[in-house]
C-alpha cells in the first residue's frame, strides 16, 4: 500500500513538473496569430463646413449635440459658428450666430496709432443649453488714460433661439457690479433637472487687496443655480478644479479636501462610492485630455494615449481604447472635450488640429462599440523606443492610416507621464529614465536584448539612445537600402554618411546641429574655434554676480535687474555669456566630442587636452570656477518653450542672454525653425524695452529707449570637429522580425511627407520637401513679424547641409565621465595632464570592452 | 543437469527488487534532474553553441569568438582581477574561518552558539545595506577617512577610485562569508571520530600533533567542500562591486569578469560573452577537478 502511494506520489510530481515545463514553453510568442474582436469604431461626424476651434461642445440628456466653434483665421475673419444635431451627428443644422458680431470689434486703428482704446468689448466662453439658448460671457475692458488704469467687467447673458438677449442675472455678479467689482466665471457645467453649476472668481477690490487680513479664500465660490432664472439653489463649500457630473452626483476636486462627491438634488455630501484618491489624482493630473464619469461612478480619462476606465474598485486604470488606433492619438490633434452617451456607451470627441496655428481646425469624432470589429488583427507591428516620442506616434498614425488592418503596438521603456495619461516630454538624456519605476536605460537595454536574442523582439527599433553602432555590428538590424532607393527626397548629405558598404541599417529621421547665433557680419568671423576662443578672452567679462536682496528699495531693484538682465551696449557685452561650468561644457562638447573620441578608436588625447584647455580658458575668463559662481549656477540652465502642440523646444541660457542683448553670441542645439523664430522675437522685444526687468516702476516703461533692430545670423558651432550633426531619431528594422514588409512600410511612413513636415520637437526633418515646407511656414509667419519690424533670422538650409560631415551619436556615459575631470581642472584641483590621464583611465574599460 | 529452481528464485527476486529500487530512485530524482536539465544543462549547452556562432546564433564562426575574447584587453583585465581576487580571498577565507571555528570550539557551548548565530547574520544582510555601509565607511568624506585624518593624523585615502577599492572588496567578501564557512568547519570538526582523538592522546600525542595528524586529515573532505563553495561565492561579490561602482567602476582593480559579462550583454555582444563564460566554466571545472583529485579522493 505504502509502496503504491509512493509511486503515485512520484508520478504526480513528475506530471506536475512536466505540466509546468509545458506551460513555461507554451508562453511567450509575439502575440501574432491571435485575432480578437470588439472595439470602439471611429466615425467622423463633423458638420459639413466645420471650421475653427471647437470652443464649446455639449451632448444633452436626449443625445442631441450642440457645437460652437470660433474661427480666427485671416480668411474667415473673426467669426463664431454653431451647429445642432438631434440624431447623433448624422445631420446638422447650422444655427444663426450673427448676434456675436455686435461683440466683435476692430480696435486696430487705435493700436496703429499707438493708442489704447478707451473701451474694449470681447466675447468670452459660451455654453449651449438644452433649450437651445446659449449662455455667454462678455468682457468689457475700460482704460482711463488720465490715471493709466485698466478696469474690467465680466457679465453673463443668455440668448434664446429667437435671438433675444437678456442678462443672466446671478446674485454674485450683481453684488460685485454694485460695488464696482468684477466676477469671472471659471467653470460652468449644466446639470440634470435644469440646474447650472458655476465656479466664480470674485475679483477683490483694491482696499481688500491692501488689507492683510483679507480672506483670499472668499474670492472663489461654487454654487448651483436654476438655469432659467439664475436663482441660486445652494452654495457649495468647496474651492477647487476638476468638476465632473453624472445624472445624480457632482464631483469636485477641492484644493484642501481632495475629491468630494455631492448630491446634485440638494447639494449634500454624497455617500456614493468613488475611485480611490490615488486613482482620482491621476485624473486630476491628466492634462491635455478630457475626462468624464458615468452613472456607476466609473471615471474615464481620455488622452492622446487612449481611454482609460477607472472603476470604483480600481487599483490601476483599465485601458479601453489605445490612442494609436484612432485619430485623436495622433500628436497632430489635441482633445478639446468628450461627451458620453450613457444610453449606448458611445462617445463624441471634439478634437482640433494643433499644428495649424492660425485656425486650430476642429473635428467631431464619434466612437461606438462594435463587437465584430477586429481589435487585434493577426498582422501586428511592434515598434520599440526607449522614450515615448511624438514623431514615432505620428509615424504610427500615418502607418495606421495606410494599413488600417494592421494592429500597431508601441512599446516604450520610459513613460514619465503615463500616470497622467498625457504625452511625455522629449527625451532629456542621462542614464536613468523618467517615471518612478527606478529603471535605468541599462535595465531597459538588458530586457530588450533578451527579447532580441530569443527571437521575440520588436519588429522596429527606434534608436533614440540604443547602442546604434553595436546593434549594427552585431547584425541585429536589417539593411534598409531598398526602402531608401529611389527616394530622391532624402537629404543625401545627412543620409549618405550612414551607409556602410552600400548598406544602411539605421535611417535617421530627425537631426540637430550645434549652432552659434550672433549678429550677421560678426558671428561669421568666429567660425574658427581658436578665433572664437580668442574673441571670448579679448572681450569683456560677464557681470559680477549680485545677490538679490528682497529688502532693496525700488531704485536698487531696478538697478539690479538692469545689471543682471537688461540689454546692454555692444561694447559692454561679453562675447559668450555663459554663467556655469556645466553650460560651458555642454556648449563646447557638442562641437568637439566627435574629435575627442569614437567608439572604434577610443580617446584622442591631443584633442581631449585641447578641449579641456579651451573650457578652462573660458572658465578662467569668466570666473566660472570661482566657488561663489559654482554655488550660484551649479547646474546647466536650459529652459523650454512650446508652440501650442505637444512639442517642446530647449532654449539654452547662452541663447537667452544673446536674445536679450546681453552677449554677442549664443549657443543652441538647432533642430527647429521655432527656435529661430523665438530668438527673433526675443531680440525684437529686448530692443523695444531696454529697461526690461523694471517690474516695480511701470511708468518707467514710457521712457524706454528703443534699441536699433539687430540682424541675427547663425553658423555651425565652432569646435574641434567640423560639420558635426546629431541624428536624434533613427529607425531600424530587426533581422528577427516576422513582419519585414510591414516594418519597411513603417520606415517609409516615418520618411513620408505627412510625418516629416511636422515639427515634433525632435529636430529638423531629413527630407527636402519637409524642410521646404517648414521653411515656408517659417517665412509665412515671418511676414507678420517683418511688418512689426522684427528681423527674422535668415536660414539657408542648403548651406547648412553642405557643411555637415560627421554624424555623431550622443553618449551620455562618456559625457558624464569627461565632465568631472574638466571641473577639477577648471577649479585648479588637478593639472591638464592629470585630468587627461583620469579621463583616459576612466574610459579605458569602456573602450577596452569594445575592441 | 536440472536447474535448482529454488536458488534461481531469490536471484530473480533480488534483480526485480533492484530494478524497482532504481526505478523508484529515478522517479524521485526525475523532477530535480529535469530542473537541472532545463535550467542548467540546456542553457549551458546553448551557451557553448552560441560561443561558436554569431550574435543571432545563425552563422557558425568557428573559434573567432574565443580568439576575440583572448585578444580583448577588457577580458584580460577582468580575468586578471578576478584571478587575483580569488587567489587572495579563498585562502584567506579558509584560514580565517578555520581559525574562528577552532576558537569557537574552545569556547563554552553557550557562548559558541551565540558566536555561530552572530557570524551567520552577515549572510542575511541584504546587499543594498552592505553597499550603503560601504559608502558610509569608504567615501572620500566617509567614516574611515575621518578616523584616518582625525585619529591617526594621516592623509585621507580615496578608497573607491584607487587600488584600495580592491582591498575593500576583499574585506567585504571575508566579512560576509567567514561565518558561513566557520559553520561548515564546525560541522567538519564534529564529523571526525572522537575515538581517533582518544587513541592519539593515549599514544602520547600533544595538541599540535593531534591537530596535524588527526584533525587536518579528517577535515580534508570539508576543506574540499569549503574551497569549492568559497570559489563559487567569490563570484557573488560582483553584486556589491556593481552597486557601488556601476558598470565601469572608478577603480579598475574591482572590474571583475561579471562586469564584463554584464556590459557585453548590454551591448548585445553575446557571442563573446558565451565564449568567455565557457572559458570560465572550463577553468572552474579544472580547478574543482584538481581539488577533487588532491583532497576529495581522501574521502574515499
Amino acid at each position: 500500500m505504502m509502496k503504491r502511494m509512493k509511486r503515485i506520489g512520484s508520478l504526480l510530481l513528475c506530471a506536475l513538473l512536466a505540466l509546468g515545463l509545458f506551460a513555461a514553453c507554451g508562453g511567450g510568442g509575439n502575440g501574432g496569430g491571435n485575432v480578437t474582436y470588439g472595439r470602439y469604431v471611429e466615425e467622423d461626424i463633423s458638420p459639413e463646413g466645420m471650421r475653427g476651434y471647437p470652443q464649446s461642445f455639449v451632448m444633452f440628456s436626449d443625445g442631441s449635440l450642440d457645437l460652437i466653434t470660433s474661427d480666427w483665421s485671416e480668411d474667415a475673419g473673426s467669426s463664431y459658428l454653431r451647429w445642432r444635431s438631434t440624431d447623433g451627428g448624422a445631420n446638422w443644422q447650422q444655427m444663426d450666430m450673427s448676434w456675436t458680431e455686435q461683440y466683435i470689434n476692430d480696435y486696430s486703428e487705435y493700436y496703429e496709432r499707438g493708442e489704447t482704446p478707451p473701451e474694449e468689448i470681447s466675447l468670452g466662453s459660451m455654453y449651449p443649453l438644452e433649450s437651445g439658448d446659449v449662455l455667454f460671457q462678455v468682457y468689457t475692458w475700460k482704460y482711463d488714460a488720465s490715471a493709466d488704469f485698466y478696469s474690467s467687467l465680466s457679465e453673463l447673458y443668455r440668448i434664446t433661439p429667437d435671438g433675444t438677449i437678456t442678462p443672466f442675472s446671478i446674485a454674485e455678479i450683481e453684488e460685485a457690479k454694485a460695488g464696482g467689482g468684477n466676477v469671472h466665471v471659471q467653470n460652468m457645467l449644466t446639470l440634470p433637472g435644469g440646474r447650472l453649476f458655476l465656479s466664480l472668481y470674485i475679483e477683490p477690490s483694491q482696499a481688500q487687496m491692501n488689507d492683510p487680513s483679507f480672506d483670499w479664500n472668499s474670492t472663489e465660490r461654487m454654487a448651483v443655480y436654476d438655469v432659467l432664472s439664475g436663482e441660486k439653489i445652494y452654495d457649495l463649500p468647496y474651492r477647487g478644479w476638476n468638476v465632473f457630473a453624472n445624472s445624480t452626483t457632482l464631483f469636485i476636486n477641492d484644493y484642501e479636501k481632495g475629491f468630494q462627491a455631492i448630491n446634485i438634488a440638494d447639494g449634500s455630501p454624497s455617500t456614493a462610492p468613488m475611485p480611490s484618491e490615488e486613482m482620482m489624482m491621476r485624473i486630476a493630473n491628466s492634462w491635455q485630455g478630457s475626462s468624464f464619469v458615468d452613472d456607476e461612478n466609473n471615471f474615464y480619462m481620455v488622452t492622446a494615449r487612449g481611454m482609460d476606465k477607472i472603476t470604483v474598485e480600481a487599483t490601476e486604470p483599465e485601458k479601453v481604447m489605445d490612442g494609436l488606433n484612432y485619430t485623436y492619438g495622433s500628436p497632430l490633434y489635441s482633445i478639446n472635450s468628450v461627451a458620453f452617451s450613457p444610453g449606448d456607451d458611445s462617445m463624441v470627441m471634439a478634437v482640433y488640429d494643433n499644428q495649424n496655428y492660425e485656425s486650430l481646425t476642429g473635428r467631431l469624432l464619434r466612437y461606438v462599440w462594435d463587437d465584430d470589429a477586429v481589435a487585434t488583427s493577426d498582422n501586428v507591428l511592434r515598434v520599440y523606443s526607449l522614450y515615448d516620442n511624438y514623431s514615432v506616434r505620428l509615424g504610427l498614425s500615418e502607418f495606421k492610416r495606410q494599413n488600417p488592418d494592421v494592429t500597431v503596438q508601441y512599446e516604450t521603456a520610459f513613460d514619465p507621464y503615463a500616470d497622467g495619461g498625457a504625452m511625455p516630454m522629449s527625451r532629456g538624456g542621462g542614464t536613468s529614465g523618467g517615471g518612478d519605476t527606478g529603471m535605468t536605460e541599462e535595465d531597459a537595454l538588458r530586457a530588450l536584448n533578451t527579447e532580441l536574442l530569443n527571437g521575440t523582439g520588436p519588429d522596429v527599433l527606434i534608436l533614440d539612445g540604443l547602442p546604434v553602432e553595436s546593434f549594427i555590428e552585431k547584425g541585429i538590424l536589417e539593411d534598409l537600402a531598398g526602402v531608401l532607393d529611389g527616394n530622391g527626397d532624402l537629404l543625401q548629405p545627412l543620409v549618405a554618411p550612414m551607409y556602410q558598404d552600400g548598406k544602411i541599417y539605421a535611417v535617421p529621421t530627425n537631426f540637430f546641429v550645434p549652432t552659434l547665433f550672433g549678429e550677421s557680419g560678426y558671428v561669421e568671423s568666429l567660425a574658427d574655434f581658436d578665433t572664437f576662443l580668442a574673441a571670448i578672452k579679448d572681450g569683456v567679462g560677464i557681470p559680477e554676480y549680485i545677490e538679490y536682496d528682497p529688502n532693496w528699495a525700488e531704485e536698487e531693484m531696478n538697478e539690479y535687474y538692469q545689471k543682471m538682465y537688461g540689454a546692454r551696449p555692444e561694447e559692454e557685452q561679453p562675447v559668450f555669456y555663459v554663467e556655469s561650468l556645466s553650460d560651458l561644457f555642454v556648449s563646447f562638447y557638442a562641437s568637439c566630442a566627435p574629435a575627442i573620441f569614437s567608439e572604434k578608436t577610443g580617446i584622442n588625447r591631443e584633442n581631449l587636452a585641447a578641449f579641456l584647455q579651451a573650457v578652462k580658458d573660458v572658465s578662467d575668463r569668466y570666473g566660472l570656477a570661482d566657488p561663489e559662481m559654482m554655488n550660484m549656477y551649479g547646474g546647466g540652465m536650459v529652459s523650454s518653450f512650446s508652440m501650442g502642440g505637444y512639442a517642446q523646444y530647449d532654449y539654452s541660457s547662452t541663447l537667452n542672454r544673446y536674445s536679450q542683448r546681453q552677449s554677442r553670441v549664443g549657443y543652441s542645439r538647432l533642430g527647429s525653425y521655432n527656435i529661430l523664430q523665438n530668438v527673433s522675437y526675443q531680440i525684437y522685444y529686448s530692443g523695444q524695452n531696454n529697461n526690461w526687468g523694471k517690474v516695480v516702476d511701470d511708468t518707467a516703461q514710457a521712457d524706454t529707449e528703443t534699441l536699433p533692430a539687430l540682424s541675427p545670423a547663425t553658423i555651425s558651432m565652432p569646435g574641434l570637429a567640423s560639420g558635426a550633426y546629431f541624428p536624434t531619431l533613427m529607425v531600424g528594422v530587426t533581422t528577427t522580425t516576422g513582419q519585414p514588409e510591414l516594418s519597411r512600410a513603417f520606415v517609409a511612413a516615418m520618411l513620408s511627407e505627412d510625418v516629416q513636415k511636422y515639427d515634433m520637437g525632435n529636430g529638423f526633418p531629413v527630407t527636402r520637401s519637409a524642410m521646404q515646407y517648414q521653411y515656408a511656414n517659417y517665412t509665412r509667419r515671418d511676414e507678420y513679424m517683418v511688418q512689426q519690424g522684427i528681423n527674422m533670422i535668415p536660414f539657408d538650409y542648403e548651406t547648412l547641409l553642405s557643411s555637415l560631415e560627421t554624424p555623431f551619436y550622443t553618449n551620455s556615459y562618456l559625457q558624464d565621465v569627461i565632465y568631472k575631470p574638466v571641473e577639477d581642472f577648471c577649479t585648479g584641483n588637478t593639472t591638464l595632464e592629470a585630468a587627461v590621464d583620469q579621463i583616459v583611465s576612466e574610459t579605458e574599460l569602456y573602450f577596452a570592452e569594445r575592441q | 543437469m536440472r536447474k535448482d529452481s529454488s536458488a534461481a528464485k531469490p536471484k530473480r527476486r533480488k534483480r526485480q527488487y533492484q530494478k524497482q529500487q532504481v526505478l523508484t530512485a529515478l522517479l524521485f530524482l526525475a523532477p530535480s534532474l529535469a530542473g537541472v536539465c532545463v535550467f542548467v544543462l540546456v542553457p549551458f549547452v546553448e551557451t557553448v553553441r552560441r560561443s561558436f556562432f554569431n550574435v543571432l546564433g545563425n552563422r557558425f564562426q568557428g573559434l573567432s569568438n574565443y580568439i576575440s575574447v583572448f585578444q580583448n584587453p577588457g577580458f584580460r583585465m577582468a580575468a586578471a582581477n578576478t584571478a587575483r581576487f580569488v587567489a587572495i580571498c579563498v585562502p584567506l577565507l579558509i584560514l580565517i574561518s578555520m581559525l574562528m571555528a577552532v576558537l569557537v570550539r574552545r569556547l563554552k557551548p553557550e557562548i559558541g552558539k551565540w558566536f555561530k548565530t552572530t557570524y551567520l547574520v552577515t549572510m542575511a544582510i541584504p546587499v543594498a545595506s552592505v553597499v550603503l555601509l560601504w559608502k558610509a565607511l569608504f567615501a572620500n568624506n566617509g567614516i574611515m577617512n575621518n578616523i584616518l585624518v582625525n585619529v591617526f593624523d594621516a592623509s585621507p585615502v580615496s578608497f573607491m577610485s584607487t587600488d584600495a577599492a580592491f582591498w575593500v572588496l576583499i574585506f567585504t567578501y571575508l566579512w560576509k562569508n567567514c561565518g558561513y564557512d566557520m559553520i561548515l568547519w564546525l560541522a567538519g570538526f564534529d564529523n571526525i571520530n572522537a575515538g581517533l582523538y582518544e587513541a592519539a592522546r593515549v599514544d602520547g600525542a600533544n595538541e599540535w600533533q593531534v591537530f596535524i595528524h588527526v584533525t587536518l586529515p579528517g577535515l580534508l573532505p570539508t576543506l574540499f567542500l569549503i574551497t569549492v563553495l568559497s570559489l563559487i561565492n567569490t563570484f557573488k561579490v560582483f553584486r556589491e562591486a556593481y552597486l557601488v561602482g556601476g558598470a565601469y567602476p572608478e577603480s579598475n582593480s574591482i572590474y571583475l569578469l561579471q562586469h564584463l559579462f554584464n556590459n557585453w550583454y548590454t551591448q548585445l555582444d553575446v557571442s563573446r560573452l558565451c565564449a568567455a563564460a565557457v572559458l570560465l566554466a572550463v577553468v572552474l571545472l579544472g580547478i574543482i577537478l584538481l581539488l577533487k583529485r588532491a583532497w576529495g579522493d581522501e574521502e574515499e
